[in-house]
């Protein structure tokens, strides 16, 4: 038989205990995150430590209180901002209400159309203008009208040897087109766009190739001006021997440019004013070609 | 996080360096222009905005283009700022108005804005139409907070009001500032690296992230080291700026108190004496408001610490997420 020790089993000792802690709950305060907030490490009054006591003791308070304004505000502005897209929302772009999908359908066939206008023109640049593309029998015609047929397109197409004319290439924004003639070459007239038949030819008189683009927005009620040709985008002496005539009869333009000698190749352009509006109604674009080009590139020709 | 500041800031350096190309007119124009953006800074924006779009895994390449524009636009700001604050001093050297005189600044200060637009449009060849387009709104969304946040400091200013609150100040803040120091920045490079994360929680972040990083300017404006601030000790009560320290002196002031402030903040920056800011700065110590200021800016913290991960908790670790995220830190310790 076993008999227990009347005497104590457990150390008489006093316990080793944590202290008490002043908190009674985990302190959760932003204004701990990083740490207490430094002091400025200006010299302090008396009466400014004392005008701070009361705001220390309101500290959690008042990170609090700025935490809660903080989430009023940026809330209002994005409430603010959700207001403002869904009255934004059916001007935005690539965006239609169900009643305009037409309108939209319309758009997309015109961007397929000008896409296709892209690349012709990206095509025609490349220099191999005098055959069809391999895609040619695709594209419909540029900015033509539905109904047009192929052969209607391809008649008037920028392969066909005809140069720019008829449709082709919308607002007469061809791009350079180079000439043949190095030197004193008389440009072709200009084509007539449908709207507003406007003639126009460009003379250029250089030693080496020259690619020029005319372009006329709209017809001068007076005579026109064209100043120096100043280079774009490169240090050169202006080219200053131009001018601009009118036709009385027609209309037609005709501008003359001689390019001095020994002209730094690159590109110079000019504005065309109209002397009774003081206006511009065009632009006259030259590239000066290095001498290596002659070969492959010509003289001059008009774009309308 | 030095280190992630000064490799994507020199990136933007050099892609503005292409914008910035010199050409005549050189000298009232292009030489000026270039001025700021080659003046010391920290480059924070177009860092946090790579930063982002990379953590979002974008490609380096993809975000410099919105980099420099956003950089341009803040500078082509500053310009139009110190103007208008009658700033001496930026960057540690005599603001573009003292050098040049007001009528050129105000025009480098539109050339910059105008500038900025170049590198926008360049977006649409690598990031394609649509996502350059709606970058694109963003910056226009950005710009016009930005000019109404300063549009309604302006006019605290010019009325010289007084019985402004913490919330007014950081609704002015919010538009002012954070739009496109630290808004814009992050849901652009959410854009740019087509992420999926929820935009308005962005926002927030980088609401409570750029609250933070303006009050502690305007704490370093009062207490910092010029050598390294760059800018005119006690300037923001120099030109009467409604500091959140100052609104917090306009509520606590004594009556008496009240109508110094009034008389003093009233007249033109040239008119206010040294006597005056002496005074206010003292009156600022014996409030504590600086130390306010600071309270508050650790709360928005703590809230910037809460949404970021929110926004982030998804986004693999890496050296960009490590950068935006100490960015919270850094913001209240920088000096």
């Amino acid at each position: 038989m076993t008999t227990r020790d009347p005497a104590p089993s457990v150390d008489a000792r006093p316990r080793i205990t944590r202290p008490e802690l002043p908190r009674d709950r985990p302190i959760r305060a932003w204004s701990t995150l990083f740490g207490p907030a430094r002091a400025e490490p200006s010299a302090r009054s008396p009466s400014a430590e004392r005008a701070e006591a009361p705001a220390s003791s309101t500290r959690p308070k008042a990170v609090g209180e700025a935490v809660e304004q903080g989430y009023r505000v940026i809330e209002e502005y994005l409430r603010q901002g959700q207001k403002l897209a869904a009255a934004w929302r059916p001007s935005s772009p690539g965006t239609a209400p169900p009643g305009e999908l037409p309108e939209t359908w319309r758009r997309m066939v015109e961007y397929g159309w000008d896409m296709a206008a892209l690349w012709l023109e990206l095509w025609a640049g490349s220099g191999a203008s005098n055959t069809p593309p391999p895609w040619a029998s695709f594209v419909p015609p540029l900015r033509g009208a539905p109904w047009q047929t192929r052969a209607d397109a391809e008649a008037h197409a920028p392969w066909s040897g005809e140069g720019p004319s008829g449709d082709f290439p919308p607002n007469g924004a061809w791009p350079f087109v180079t000439g043949s003639e190095p030197r004193g070459g008389e440009a072709r007239p200009a084509s007539e766009p449908r709207e507003q038949p406007l003639r126009s030819s460009v003379s250029v008189v250089a030693e080496v190739p020259t690619e020029t683009l005319l372009e006329l927005r709209k017809r001068a009620r007076g005579e026109l001006a064209l100043h120096a040709l100043r280079p774009e985008g490169h240090d050169a002496p202006a080219i200053r021997s131009v001018s601009v005539g009118t036709d009385d009869e027609d209309g037609s333009v005709t501008v003359r440019v001689v390019v001095p000698s020994g002209q730094p190749a690159g590109l110079y352009n000019a504005m065309l004013i109209d002397t009774t509006t003081n206006l511009p109604c065009g632009t006259l674009s030259l590239r000066v070609m290095v001498p290596e080009r002659r070969a492959e590139a010509g003289g001059e020709r008009v774009a309308p | 996080m030095r280190e992630v500041l000064d490799e994507y800031g020199s990136i933007t350096r050099r892609a503005l360096a292409v914008h910035l190309e010199q050409r005549e007119p050189r000298r009232h124009l292009y030489a000026p222009a270039a001025d700021y953006p080659q003046r010391p800074g920290r480059m924070l924006r177009p860092s946090l905005l790579i930063a982002a779009a990379r953590a979002f895994g974008a490609e380096l390449e993809s975000a410099v283009d919105t980099a420099a524009a956003l950089e341009l636009l803040h500078n082509a700001f500053l310009v139009h700022d110190d103007v208008e604050d009658e700033g001496l001093t930026r960057r540690g050297r005599p603001s573009l108005n003292v050098l040049h005189g007001i009528p050129i600044a105000v025009n480098v200060g539109d050339a910059l804005t105008v500038l900025s637009l170049r590198p926008l449009l360049a977006n649409r060849f690598r990031l394609g139409p649509r996502l350059a387009l709606c970058i694109l709104e963003e910056v226009e969304r950005t710009a016009r907070e930005s000019i109404e946040g300063q549009a309604i400091e302006l006019g605290w200013r010019r009325d010289n009001a007084l019985g402004l609150s913490d919330e007014d100040y950081l609704q002015m803040v919010l538009k002012k500032t954070c739009s496109y120091t630290t808004i814009f920045p992050l849901r652009a490079g959410a854009l740019i690296g087509r992420a999926t994360v929820d935009l308005d929680a962005l926002t927030r972040f980088g609401f409570f992230l750029g609250a933070a990083f303006q009050i502690q300017d305007d704490v370093l404006n009062l207490i910092g080291d010029y050598a390294r601030y760059g800018k005119e000790l006690n300037g923001d009560i120099w030109e009467g700026k409604r500091s959140l320290m100052l609104i917090r002196l306009l509520q606590r002031a004594t009556p008496d108190e009240l109508a110094r402030l009034e008389a003093a903040l009233a007249v033109p920056r040239a008119e206010r004496t040294e006597a005056d800011v002496r005074w206010i700065r003292a009156r600022m110590d014996a409030y504590g408001c600086i130390e306010h200021a600071r309270e508050v800016a650790h709360g928005l913290l703590g809230a910037a610490c809460h949404e970021f991960e929110r926004c982030f908790s998804a986004v693999p670790e890496g050296r960009d997420k490590r950068f935006l995220e100490a960015m919270i830190g850094w913001v209240i310790s920088r000096d």
